[in-house]
């Protein structure tokens, strides 16, 4: 032992001298000793250091040199001292020790200010979601990744929402290729090709004003794998049904998507409701006037008749049988550096069954009856969308747009229809067409300003003819027993509409928004309504044929002031609008007002956990079209409305409070939202009901209120994994009408429904999610109906690893067995997903309505009657998947 | 009486020496971290020869926005907690005083300062008439370059980092998920260290464990209040932060 110490001692001096070395010690002037000085090896020629080496508490160093260097230049600098150059050579000495004295001297520091080049660019709030911790390959499309996201929420109906809010848009790699028509992306889209998702909170999509208002708007983005930015790319995916040949499913998808140029090609077919709830129109773009509502402003004319069933609050695809076909082109081109250029061309077809059966028991202070419908639906809407969108930036702060959109629905609607066990056939054809187009030029003026000037102008034609063979009320209008009718309306609107915006930032905590416009909207429409059979044609009379125009003209300011104090927000507006309208019908009215229409905003965080928004308004808006119009118009085959013929302004209060305690990732979390609204005057109707024909007038009315309270608890329980949650939500409205002459009557309707719900978050291959809820509703004039129901859930999720996942999903309907036959209904789906080869192949099976239920009867109440409404639902189909991914 | 306050003000005296500095600086960061969400911090360093005070704090726009959709509310999810950083090279010792949110007491965690072998690169670049010096050096899991200046002395850097001749300007890891950018230096003649509030002083690897259990808990809490089309699963991952191991 003793031995192996002296050849350490021995040896450890021999290999310290191997190497030049400098040492030493810092010293101050007053010889104290300087701790942590730095020691920088310089080169010989400039400043460039080659190493460096910082001193210990006692200001002592050791500098290691190699071997080639002979001269050598150290700077030894420290704070509060002045820096010390020197300078040595070796020579023959491989160690150089020396004790520094730095003189004392104040830095004399001029305060630095640097603005750093950002690395990465912040789009306000991004929170990146890596795909593949969330993925277990059994997605189909891009919706079923995002189901997986936590904070991401997709509704039934496949709308996307971020903390409640919906999205604005889903961009790829920065390019919006449909809008608010997202769907179109995310039911279609395969999920392999996704890296990451982008939630871009406070999205701001005119990039010339960025950092100036905050935004509320929320948009994804989807970066894509590095394989997929450089190729073609795209999936298959088939579904059959070996018992129900009649069901089927089928996707392709064709995409590219670089840097210059994006395509993203799709054809999809199927009989199985996928894709059921898409809309064209969502993909066009608006011509509001407020640059914050782009898209929800676009004075859609609307046909008279519409075949869609009623709603039972299922969804569509458990009883509307679809043959969809989807066909959809979209491109989007870098011609020039600072140019962009979006196509899209679209076609949806869909060919939709649906058999419903309506019995409804009218009681009327004076009258009683009971008929029965039922109908056998067949709607063939076609819906054509071409879009051509143009974007340059003249200047890095200015920009000009340039927007067109070419929107086509042509549908065919039939329904064989019993009235009361009379047959009747009802056919509905409607061409609408819509051609708009925007020129926006956009311009920050300086850090703090930003000016936009718009012109729109939209084109609208829609031509319906609705047919009844035979029409049934015919001894109302003194016919012959036996007459078909022919409706023909035919509608016809033109929009312009011309503003600028303006923002003025203040200072951090205000910024003033103007906007100023003129909006110039005419309508005109025919209407004409005959009967006929073989023998003759029959007039209606006067009140169901004519020409009417109506030419409205606006010239409106409106001020929005947005200030902040630390926890409070207010938003005062103040909008003045000038108006002018002149209808046209049994004669020529001219209505011209003036409103100011103020509106507050007011939102306070007591602190991190207590949360209140409120929002106070008043406004006056005039009535639509359709409520003025002076002609009865069929809305069905025994049911007429017109208009008031009369114009007034529609004064509005609201109140909106809201409260929060926590937050989503908090164990417990609250939530209460009240909404008030109240119509001081309001279009509301007067009825003649009669067992064979119903004709309904808009008059006006005065004080209609509606509110609701909306009050959410979730309470997370560490010790099960699971969270309860509690959801209640109680709505009253009061309104007025008349019916059948009776003088002005009240009605008053309430509902409150309460829901529990437990979810588990288990760490294994088990979760489950289930759920009840109780529903009153209540209807009251001179009677009071009441209806009461239950509706629960039970899911269950397994994990089965190499065997794929397993959902089951049941859902269940208690209904009052004294209104409803079948008291007791449940619904049972499986499904089952498995990946065969990682990235590529996949198979699976589904089986929905195990159960096999035929039918689905639910009941509505109104001030006049209570409807039983029986739907027949699809059958259990078994379904067998596979995808392949290329 | 007299001769206890006598002592007390003696006492007083040797510990306001004791933690006054001859000279120093005050250098104020903007930290970016990007672990999925961006989150900007503001930082404030304040040095002497041979002790350092680092506090960051994230940025916040109180209250947050109003939004006036109806049915909608906002929720920030935004952590104000300021977390500071206490170096003493004469010790040895670092303290990391953070919070756990939701829970609202302080934790002092014990951490010993790491040398980082710094490696000098020939690079340089010049920012407002200083020139930069570029180094790269691994600390706990990350490859981080930094950018510091030769001509203003300093061998602390934000947050942890430490062991360089000069200021450091900027530094930043291989994958851009931290980032600290200088955005103001002025020289302070001296600066009064604060005692690290009250807190449970805890040792690194015990906070760490204690931080991962937490994550879980939120993670489960939140996945648990979505509606009936979230599929629940459970995956248990490390929570990512600017250390990684």
């Amino acid at each position: 032992m003793r031995f192996s110490f002296f050849l350490f001692y021995f040896f450890v001096p021999l290999l310290a001298i191997a190497q030049k070395q400098v040492s030493g010690q810092c010293f101050s002037e007053q010889y104290k000793k300087i701790s942590f000085p730095s020691i920088t090896l310089l080169s010989d020629s400039s400043n460039q250091i080659r190493k460096f080496v910082i001193g210990d508490i006692d200001g002592k160093f050791t500098l290691k040199i190699s071997d080639q260097q002979k001269e050598i230049r150290i700077k030894i600098s420290a704070v509060g001292y002045a820096d010390s150059f020197l300078e040595f050579s070796f020579d023959d000495n491989s160690e150089i020790k020396r004790n520094i004295i730095l003189k004392s001297a104040t830095r004399l520091l001029n305060e630095v200010v640097v603005h750093a080049e950002k690395a990465i660019v912040d789009k306000g709030d991004t929170i990146s979601i890596k795909s593949k911790f969330f993925s277990d390959g059994s997605e189909t499309v891009l919706e079923d990744l995002l189901k997986k996201m936590p904070g991401l929420d997709i509704a039934s109906d496949g709308v996307i929402r971020v903390n409640g809010k919906e999205i604005e848009k889903i961009m790829v790699e920065g390019d919006d290729f449909f809008d608010k028509g997202y769907k179109l992306l995310s039911k279609n889209m395969p999920p392999g090709v996704v890296d990451k998702v982008e939630i871009i909170q406070r999205y701001e999509a005119q990039r010339l004003r960025k950092g100036l208002k905050e935004s509320d708007k929320i948009a994804l983005n989807l970066r894509l794998t590095d394989d997929a930015k450089h190729k073609w790319f795209g999936n298959v995916d088939v579904n059959a049904s070996p018992v129900n040949p009649e069901y089927y499913a089928g996707r392709v998808n064709l995409m590219n998507f670089k840097k210059k140029s994006k395509y993203y090609i799709l054809g999809a077919s199927n009989s199985v409701g996928q894709n059921i709830d898409i809309s064209l129109v969502d993909q066009m773009g608006g011509v509001s006037e407020d640059i914050d509502n782009e898209n929800e402003r676009n004075n859609f004319l609307y046909p008279t008749v519409s075949f869609m069933p009623q709603s039972n609050g299922l969804p569509t695809k458990k009883y509307s049988f679809n043959r969809m076909l989807l066909n959809s082109a979209n491109i989007i081109l870098r011609p020039f550096a600072n140019t962009k250029l979006r196509i899209g061309i679209n076609r949806l077809s869909d060919k939709i069954e649906t058999n419903q059966a309506l019995q409804e028991s009218v009681l009327l202070k004076d009258t009683a009856f009971i008929n029965n419908e039922s109908y056998l639906i067949h709607r063939m809407p076609v819906t054509y969308l071409g879009k051509l969108n143009w974007q340059t930036e003249i200047d890095s702060s200015t920009s000009f747009s340039a927007d067109i959109y070419w929107l086509g629905i042509l549908n065919k609607e039939n329904a064989i229809t019993y009235f009361n066990t009379k047959p009747l056939l009802e056919q509905n054809r409607v061409n609408h067409h819509h051609l708009s187009y925007k020129a926006t030029l956009t311009k920050r003026i300086s850090e703090t300003k930003f000016l936009q000037i718009s012109f729109a102008e939209a084109k609208q034609d829609l031509p319906i003819q609705y047919t009844n063979q035979p029409f049934l009320p015919t001894s109302f209008f003194n016919l012959p027993a036996t007459v078909n009718s022919l409706q023909r309306v035919q509608q016809y609107r033109n929009d312009i509409n011309s503003n600028l915006s303006y923002v003025h930032k203040l200072s951090n905590s205000a910024i003033v928004e103007t906007y100023v416009g003129f909006n110039a909207q005419i309508t005109k429409q025919f209407v004409d309504l005959s009967f006929n059979n073989k023998d003759s044609i029959y007039n209606s009379g006067n009140d169901f044929n004519g020409n009417y125009s109506l030419n409205q003209q606006k010239i409106f300011a409106k001020i929005n002031l947005n200030k902040k104090w630390k926890s409070l927000s207010v938003i005062p507006s103040f909008e003045i609008t000038f108006i002018k309208q002149v209808n046209t019908g049994y004669s020529t009215n001219t209505w011209t007002n003036s409103f100011v229409n103020p509106s507050l905003t007011v939102g306070y965080q007591l602190n991190k956990k207590h949360k209140f928004i409120g929002i106070f308004g008043v406004s006056n808006n005039v009535p639509n079209f359709d409520d003025i119009q002076p002609f009865y118009r069929m809305s069905g085959f025994r049911s007429f409305q017109r208009g008031s013929n009369t114009v007034q302004s529609i004064l509005q209060s609201t109140n909106m409070l809201s409260y929060t305690l926590g937050n989503w990732a908090d164990r417990f979390f609250i939530n209460v939202f009240y909404l008030g609204i109240i119509d001081h005057n309001f279009l509301g109707t007067n009825m003649i009901i009669d067992p064979t024909i119903i004709f309904s007038e808009k008059i006006w009315l005065e004080n209609k209120q509606a509110q609701s309270l909306n009050a959410n608890a979730d309470l997370f329980v560490k010790q099960i994994n699971n969270n309860l949650k509690l959801t209640t939500v109680l709505s009253n409205s009061t309104f007025y009408n008349v019916v059948n002459g009776s003088s002005i009557r009240k009605i008053e309707t309430t509902s409150l429904s309460v829901g529990l719900e437990a979810k588990s978050v288990f760490k294994g291959f088990y979760n489950h999610h289930f759920g009840l809820k109780r529903v009153i509703s209540r209807n009251e004039t001179e009677q009071r109906r009441n209806f009461i129901f239950h509706t629960s859930f039970l899911d269950f999720y397994f994990k089965l690893n190499k065997w794929g996942n397993l959902k089951i999903r049941n859902e269940g309907f208690h209904f009052p067995k004294e209104q409803v036959s079948k008291a007791f209904l449940v619904f049972s789906d499986i499904e089952w997903s498995r990946t065969m080869i990682e990235g590529k192949c996949s198979v699976g099976l589904s089986v929905t309505n195990l159960m096999n239920q035929t039918e689905f009867t639910t009941v509505s109440l109104s001030d006049i009657s209570v409807t039983k409404n029986t739907t027949t639902l699809l059958p259990r189909i078994l379904l067998l998947k596979m995808e392949y991914r290329f | 009486m007299k001769k206890y306050l006598f002592c007390l003000s003696c006492l007083a005296c040797f510990y306001l020496n004791a933690q006054t500095l001859s000279a120093g600086y005050t250098i104020n960061y903007k930290v970016s971290l990007r672990f999925g969400a961006i989150r900007n911090f503001v930082g404030v360093l304040n040095t002497s020869t041979d002790r350092a005070d680092f506090r960051f704090k994230e940025l916040i726009d109180m209250p947050s926005s109003v939004s006036k959709e109806k049915n909608v509310i906002n929720f920030d999810l935004k952590d104000t907690t300021e977390n500071i950083i206490q170096t003493n090279l004469r010790t040895g010792e670092l303290l990391e005083i953070t919070r756990l949110p939701p829970e609202k007491n302080y934790y002092l965690v014990q951490d010993s300062i790491v040398k980082i072998e710094w490696k000098i690169l020939e690079e340089t670049k010049i920012v407002n008439s200083h020139t930069l010096s570029k180094a790269i050096g691994e600390f706990r899991g990350r490859q981080y370059t930094a950018w510091f200046a030769q001509d203003i002395p300093c061998v602390f850097g934000p947050w942890k980092f430490h062991g360089l001749p000069g200021v450091v300007f900027e530094i930043s890891d291989a994958k851009r998920e931290v980032e600290f950018l200088l955005t103001k230096i002025s020289s302070i003649p001296n600066f009064q260290f604060t005692n690290p509030p009250k807190g449970l002083l805890i040792s690194r690897l015990d906070f760490k464990k204690k931080q991962s259990s937490l994550a879980d808990d939120i993670s489960k809490a939140l996945l648990s209040k979505l509606g009936r089309e979230f599929t629940v699963e459970v995956k248990v991952k490390n929570v990512k932060q600017i250390e990684l191991d």
